[in-house]
């Protein structure tokens, strides 16, 4: 049995309200990977600082492209948090007037290395150590499943590995979106009962353990594009008399539902929207 | 103080470790508090007040003081950070909220709860995420937190005891019988409309209400006689059950074409 090791990689917009998505990213590994809640908090606290410092000293001017790299190993939780601006005298200033964020960063992390990335910007590369040592084993990787990367555009575009880590990190990030792009409380409630059907979905139908999902939101619209899953499972979700009752809720509750081959499959394209409910003032 | 600030900071420790120099003690300090309320703040959420959290940083920055070496050349924020920061997270952990899911996010959930009735009723329709924050005067993520814990449930496993419309305690696997004729039951052509047998009333009646009725979670709320946030609780769980018995059809069908 060949041992994966889970691993996620974020790209977003270096926005300040790109730092919710992250940190809603890193809350919803903690269920599926076992993080004990103060590793977490470590990872977390670090991890947005290395954000923040991109996002005012990478991008002074308007936001750029944001990376963030986790390696869940067995002992230890690698980070790599990469930009594309001018490198990394822009990014982390020369030691002696250094910021508090990166104090932060050499305090929290096991190790942390402020660096030019290879093919221009900076990267901050971090490690923490588990001590739970529990980490659950990750599944097989099946041979030659594991496609190129597929090209999205969104928001946030999160990449997984394996599918089981879908659950956790497409409702938070989507929730996340969801509250940025003014969501009433109601139709944010059915977004959760929207991503676990998606999760459920996933789980049956998914192309290969390498997974990813785009998350666009604006005004009360949210846009997920999700996949690659197997040619033709999308026709199991029509909200007609075959339907399947775990995935029917996602047919009715979503504005539109449709299923765009691509390459490797299918992706599952979901629109979610907010009316402004008829009783506003 | 106008003429200490341009004191060495390394000076100043040596007046004050040496020979116990209250004035460059208080120079120090007032030098590195902003340090401490920096860290504090990276800290404070909605549990842990600021004001709670700079004495713990500040306490930690005494510490620190009090224990560096000025000789060993490196600069006392590099060694600051590290004893103030430990000195925040050993506060966590003497409060035990970092080891289990805390009786505050419980709490917090309840307040969001309540603030969001309390909204809903003074404009007539549901806030916004945003709404709830600035009126419960907390950052979005720590509404989006309270949520995740307001909509946490344990999800409904076939052997969990459950009641039924009569008030009787059974479990699910108990009402279907034997394993095999479980399976017998839900048989292929199931619908949404043929599964909701294995609901409650309430919660056939919720997903009816939000499924074919096509009300909102707060209109629901209204007719039933409960919180949104208890809609959203309820139709979790129904639909979580849903789900595990469409997995059950496809595990058995899958044995079944396994064996034939």
């Amino acid at each position: 049995m060949s041992e994966a090791t889970p691993t996620i990689r974020l790209q977003l917009q270096s926005r300040p309200e790109s730092l919710t998505l992250v940190r809603a990213m890193l809350a919803g590994l903690a269920i599926p990977l076992a993080l004990e809640p103060e590793l977490l908090g470590d990872v977390k606290t670090a991890v947005s600082e290395a954000c923040n410092n991109v996002v005012i000293h990478a991008y002074p001017d308007q936001p750029g492209p944001l990376r963030v790299d986790l390696a869940l190993e067995r002992e230890e939780v690698a980070v790599v948090v990469r930009d594309h601006g001018g490198g990394i005298g822009d990014t982390a200033p020369a030691e002696g007037r250094m910021s508090v964020g990166l104090a932060l960063i050499r305090t929290l992390a096991e190790r942390a290395e402020f660096r030019d990335a290879p093919g221009g910007g900076a990267e901050v590369r971090m490690t923490f150590t588990r001590r739970d040592s529990v980490a659950p084993p990750p599944p097989p990787a099946p041979a030659g499943a594991v496609g190129p990367a597929l090209q999205l555009d969104g928001d946030a575009v999160v990449t997984l590995y394996p599918v089981s880590l879908l659950p956790g990190l497409l409702g938070r990030v989507a929730r996340a979106a969801a509250a940025g792009a003014r969501f009433s409380v109601d139709r944010f409630s059915d977004l959760h009962l929207i991503s676990d059907a998606i999760a459920a979905y996933a789980e049956s139908a998914a192309a290969t353990e390498e997974l990813s999902f785009a998350v666009r939101a604006a005004d009360r619209r949210l846009e997920l594009l999700v996949g690659p899953f197997r040619p033709g499972s999308g026709a199991r979700l029509e909200p007609d008399a075959a339907a399947d009752p775990a995935f029917a809720p996602l047919a009715l509750l979503a504005d539109e539902l449709v299923s765009e081959p691509v390459e490797n499959g299918e992706m599952l394209r979901v629109l979610v929207v907010d009316p402004r409910p008829a009783s506003a003032q | 103080m106008q003429t200490a600030a341009r004191v060495d900071a390394n000076e100043l420790f040596v007046r004050w470790q040496k020979y116990g120099d209250q004035r460059a003690s208080e120079e120090l300090v007032t030098r590195y508090l902003p340090l401490a309320r920096k860290l504090a703040r990276r800290y404070t959420g909605a549990r842990e007040p600021f004001a709670d959290l700079i004495q713990v940083a500040s306490l930690g920055l005494v510490k620190a003081m009090d224990r560096f070496d000025p000789e060993r050349g490196t600069g006392f924020s590099s060694y600051a950070v590290p004893t103030i920061v430990g000195e925040l997270k050993r506060y966590f952990r003497d409060l035990g909220w970092s080891v289990h899911v805390p009786r505050g996010a419980q709490e917090m959930a309840l307040k969001v709860e309540e603030a969001q009735q309390e909204l809903t009723s003074r404009s007539g329709r549901p806030p916004t995420i945003n709404e709830l924050a600035e009126f419960m005067e907390l950052s979005v993520e720590d509404v989006l937190d309270a949520l995740e814990t307001a909509a946490a449930h344990h999800s409904v496993s076939l052997d969990a005891p459950r009641t039924d419309d009569e008030g009787d305690s059974t479990s699910l696997a108990d009402m279907f019988g034997e394993e095999d004729e479980r399976y017998e039951l839900v048989d292929d052509t199931l619908t949404i409309e043929a599964a909701m047998r294995f609901l409650s009333a309430r919660e056939r009646r919720v997903v009816t209400l939000r499924f074919v009725e096509d009300l909102t979670q707060s209109q629901i709320a209204e007719e039933v006689g409960v919180s949104q946030m208890q809609v959203s609780r309820i139709l979790r769980g129904a639909l979580e059950r849903l789900r595990e018995l469409t997995r059950s059809r496809r595990q058995s069908e899958r044995r079944r074409a396994l064996s034939g």
